[in-house]
C-alpha cells in the first residue's frame, strides 16, 4: 500500500512537470489577441454596420451572432445532457403533495422565488446592456427550484404548481423561440426571393434580412439576440429544474416511503419493469 | 528565469497544479463520486486557463461597450470577450455534464449499494 502511495504521488507530481514544461511554450499572458481584438472593434462599430452585431456587449454578440452555430449545438449537448437524466428517472417520476410548511414560510418563499425568477429573466433582457446572458439567467432561474427544494421540502414543489411536465412545455417552448428566431431569415429569403442565412441577426451587404437593430429604446438593442436568450434562459433554466427535481426526489426515494395518496399504479409498473 | 517573469507564469503553474491534482483524483481516488468532484475541478481549471488568456493587463474593464465610451478606447482597455465567451457555456455544460454522471453514480449505488470501484471490482457482478 505504501509503495502504491509513493508511486501515485510520484506519476502527480512527474505529471505537474510536464505540464509546466508544456506550459511555457504559452504567449505571455496579459494582452489581447488579434481575434479578440476583431470581435471588440467590429461589436458596436455603427460606422460599419455591415459587420457589427448590434449588441455592446461582446461577449453576447459573440454568443449568438458572429458564434451562433457554435452556441447552437452547444444547446443541442445540453439538451443531450437533459434527456439522458431524464431517460434514467422519468419512469419513477411523481410528485407527491404533502401538507407543506405554515402559511408564513410558504409566502416567503413565493415571494423570493418571484424575485429571484424576475433577476433571472433581468439578467436575461438587458445581456446586451450589461453584463449577463441566457446560459446565465437560465442557472439563476433553476437556483430558485433547487432553493425551494433545499430549503424547503420535497413536498412543497407541488404547490408551486410546478411538476416535471411542466417544466417539460417550458423547455420546449424556449427550444420553439429559439428555433424560429433561427428559422426566421430562412423564411424571409424564401418569400421574397433575396439573400439570408439561418441565425442572422443584423444586415450584410450581400444578405439585407436584418432585425432591428433597436427596439423601439436605444437601451434594448441587438436585434434577434434578446428573444433567443429569453428562449435559452427558458431552456437551461427548466432543463435544470428537471435535472435537479428527478436527481433529488428520484435518486434517494428509492424506499418509496410515499403512496399515500392516488396516482401511484404507474410507479409500481415502473418498479417492477426495473427490477 | 528572473523574479518578474515567475510573476507573469504565477497564474499558469496554478493552473498546471490543478490539472495535476484533477488527474490525481480522476485516475487514483477510488470513490466515483470522488472522481466526478475531481473532473469537476478539471473543468474549472481549463476555464481558469481561458480567463487567464484573456486578460489584458493594466487599465483593463469589461468587454461591454458603455455609453459615452469611445470605440478606440474600448478596443484599448477591455478585455478579451472570446475568452469569455468559452468559459460561459463551458461551465452550463460542465454542469449539465455533472448532473449526468451523477444519475448514473446513483444508479450505480443503487445496483451494488456502494460507489468504491474497489469493492465493486470484487463483487463481480
Amino acid at each position: 500500500m505504501k509503495a502504491r502511495t509513493l508511486a501515485e504521488v510520484l506519476f502527480t507530481a512527474a505529471l505537474f512537470l510536464v505540464l509546466a514544461y508544456a506550459m511555457t511554450g504559452y504567449p505571455e499572458f496579459g494582452f489581447v489577441r488579434p481575434l479578440g481584438g476583431f470581435f471588440l472593434y467590429h461589436t458596436f462599430n455603427e460606422g460599419n454596420p455591415g459587420l457589427w452585431s448590434g449588441s455592446p456587449n461582446a461577449v453576447t454578440g459573440i454568443l449568438w451572432d458572429y458564434r451562433g452555430y457554435d452556441t447552437l449545438f452547444e444547446t443541442m449537448v445540453f439538451y443531450i445532457g437533459t434527456v439522458a437524466v431524464v431517460i434514467f428517472f422519468e419512469r419513477r417520476a411523481r410528485l407527491r403533495q404533502t401538507r407543506g410548511m405554515s402559511m408564513i414560510v410558504s409566502a416567503s418563499t413565493r415571494l423570493i422565488f418571484i424575485f429571484i425568477i424576475t433577476s433571472a429573466l433581468t439578467i436575461t433582457i438587458f445581456s446586451v446592456k450589461g453584463s449577463g446572458g441566457g446560459f446565465q439567467g437560465g442557472s439563476i432561474m433553476a437556483i430558485a427550484y433547487v432553493a425551494i427544494l433545499v430549503a424547503l421540502s420535497k413536498g412543497f414543489l407541488p404547490q408551486l404548481k410546478i411538476n416535471v411536465k411542466r417544466a417539460h412545455l417550458l423547455r420546449t417552448l424556449g427550444l420553439t423561440i429559439i428555433a424560429a428566431m433561427t428559422l426566421t431569415p430562412i423564411v424571409f429569403s424564401i418569400a421574397t426571393g433575396t439573400e439570408a442565412f439561418a441565425l442572422q441577426n443584423q444586415a450584410k451587404e450581400w444578405a439585407p434580412f436584418g432585425f432591428p437593430a433597436f427596439l423601439g429604446l436605444r437601451s434594448l438593442s441587438g436585434g434577434s439576440i434578446i428573444p433567443i436568450q429569453i428562449g435559452e434562459t427558458l431552456f437551461v433554466g427548466m432543463g435544470f429544474t428537471i435535472m435537479f427535481t428527478l436527481l433529488t426526489l428520484k435518486g434517494g426515494d428509492e424506499d418509496g416511503d410515499g403512496e399515500e395518496e392516488g396516482g401511484g399504479g404507474e410507479k409500481k409498473a415502473g418498479k417492477e419493469a426495473e427490477g | 528565469m528572473n523574479p518578474t517573469s515567475l510573476i507573469v507564469y504565477l497564474p499558469y503553474i496554478l493552473v498546471v497544479l490543478m490539472v495535476a491534482i484533477c488527474v490525481y483524483g480522476v485516475v487514483f481516488k477510488s470513490n466515483i463520486f470522488k472522481k466526478i468532484l475531481a473532473l469537476f475541478f478539471f473543468t474549472d481549471a481549463v476555464n481558469l486557463l481561458y480567463i487567464i488568456q484573456g486578460y489584458r493587463r493594466g487599465d483593463s474593464i469589461p468587454p461591454i461597450l458603455l455609453p459615452g465610451m469611445g470605440l478606440s478606447e474600448f478596443t484599448s482597455r477591455a478585455v478579451d470577450p472570446l475568452a469569455h465567451y468559452f468559459v460561459v457555456t463551458a461551465v452550463v455544460i460542465g454542469l449539465a455534464e455533472i448532473a449526468t454522471l451523477s444519475a448514473l453514480a446513483i444508479y450505480v449505488y443503487r445496483h451494488y449499494g456502494t460507489l468504491e470501484t474497489r469493492k465493486i471490482k470484487e463483487l463481480r457482478g
